[in-house]
């Protein structure tokens, strides 16, 4: 931690390459977090580097009262939150040829050389079943329920980043998770 | 107590948020529908976490990508000239051929109804502003596209 913080202050006095450490340190807790909020690749690599642009232009508001992480986080799920908020006013063919495409590389996915391939087929429809499940969600509660899940922060650390009280952060994880338990009997997972 | 009052205790358990008195209640409390919420529960976050990191680039790559980025952002000039997108010529005529026209068919001043509070673009690099034309009363937005590298 005190390797961040110091990369944090050099790249606050303009230094790229400190900057650049931040970014790679930071980038696959970064990445699974908006991958998990948008449900795929190539829209959680677009928005990764969106946040950390963001991040740069932004480095000398960030005065230290929140851990790093929480401030980048913070800025991330906004920026999901926003392209999220885009998405659903996207044309609803535009969306229609995205799920079908997802479902072909679902298809199309090769077996590992040590499974298989029936068995990683199940896998791969497994996910696809959980990630539609997941993208039932509000907005608001799957947020919640990532940053807690795969990015193990704790409800305090939630709270700072959603901008809500801590209660309110029990109450959408739970009912995030029970949502997703009816989703689930239903494709009998 | 309700089997949910008690599901909402798992949930905070799991997550580590639970008070030492609020998991000697859950021992005492925890039936078979209970214990099948909990694995529910740990299945859904198994889940998320097994499929978190599908199609991630190497953090050399995300580094590149927000180089490229904070250039772009910066409006260096290896980034080449800056060009207007056809559309954005496009809308600035229509603008130009909709403001006389306007004024012409309106004897009565326009009520002024739009209030532009935000604006965004999702085209990386783009400057974005607006105005309102004083006579009309009429709000235009410009949306200035700088031409990529990669065409």
């Amino acid at each position: 931690m005190d390797e961040i913080q110091e990369w944090v202050k050099q790249a606050q006095a303009g230094d790229e390459a400190a900057f650049g450490e931040l970014v790679k340190c930071l980038h696959e807790r970064v990445y699974a977090v908006l991958y998990r909020m948008v449900g795929n690749a190539h829209d959680a690599r677009e928005l990764e580097q969106l946040t950390w642009i963001k991040v740069w232009n932004k480095l000398d508001t960030f005065k230290g009262e929140s851990a790093f992480f929480t401030w980048v986080y913070r800025v991330a799920t906004y920026t999901a939150l926003d392209f999220l908020r885009k998405r659903k006013r996207r044309p609803e063919m535009e969306l229609m040829e995205e799920m079908d495409l997802k479902a072909r590389t679902v298809q199309a996915l090769p077996p590992s050389a040590h499974s298989r391939p029936d068995r990683e087929l199940q896998r791969a429809e497994l996910r696809a079943a959980f990630d539609g499940a997941l993208a039932k969600l509000s907005d608001k509660h799957r947020t919640a329920l990532v940053l807690r899940e795969v990015e193990g922060l704790s409800y305090e650390e939630i709270a700072g980043v959603m901008k809500c009280r801590v209660g309110t952060v029990m109450s959408r994880i739970f009912n995030a998770r029970k949502a997703m338990q009816v989703y689930l009997k239903d494709l009998s997972l | 107590m309700k089997n949910q009052d008690i599901e909402k205790m798992i949930s905070q358990e799991l997550d580590g948020e639970l008070d030492p008195a609020g998991r000697a209640m859950l021992i005492r409390k925890q039936g078979a529908v209970l214990a099948d919420s909990r694995e529910d529960f740990k299945k859904t976050g198994d889940l998320m976490r097994e499929g978190a990191s599908e199609g991630m680039p190497t953090a050399e790559a995300m580094w590149q990508d927000v180089q490229r980025g904070m250039r772009v952002g910066a409006g260096e000039p290896d980034k080449g000239p800056r060009w207007l997108a056809p559309w954005a010529i496009a809308a600035a005529i229509a603008v130009a051929v909709a403001v006389p026209f306007a004024l012409k068919s309106n004897a009565e001043p326009m009520q002024s109804t739009a209030t532009v509070e935000y604006l965004s673009t999702d085209l990386p690099g783009a400057d974005i502003g607006s105005y309102v034309l004083p006579e009309s009363e009429m709000t235009v937005i410009w949306v200035f596209e700088e031409e990529s590298d990669e065409g």
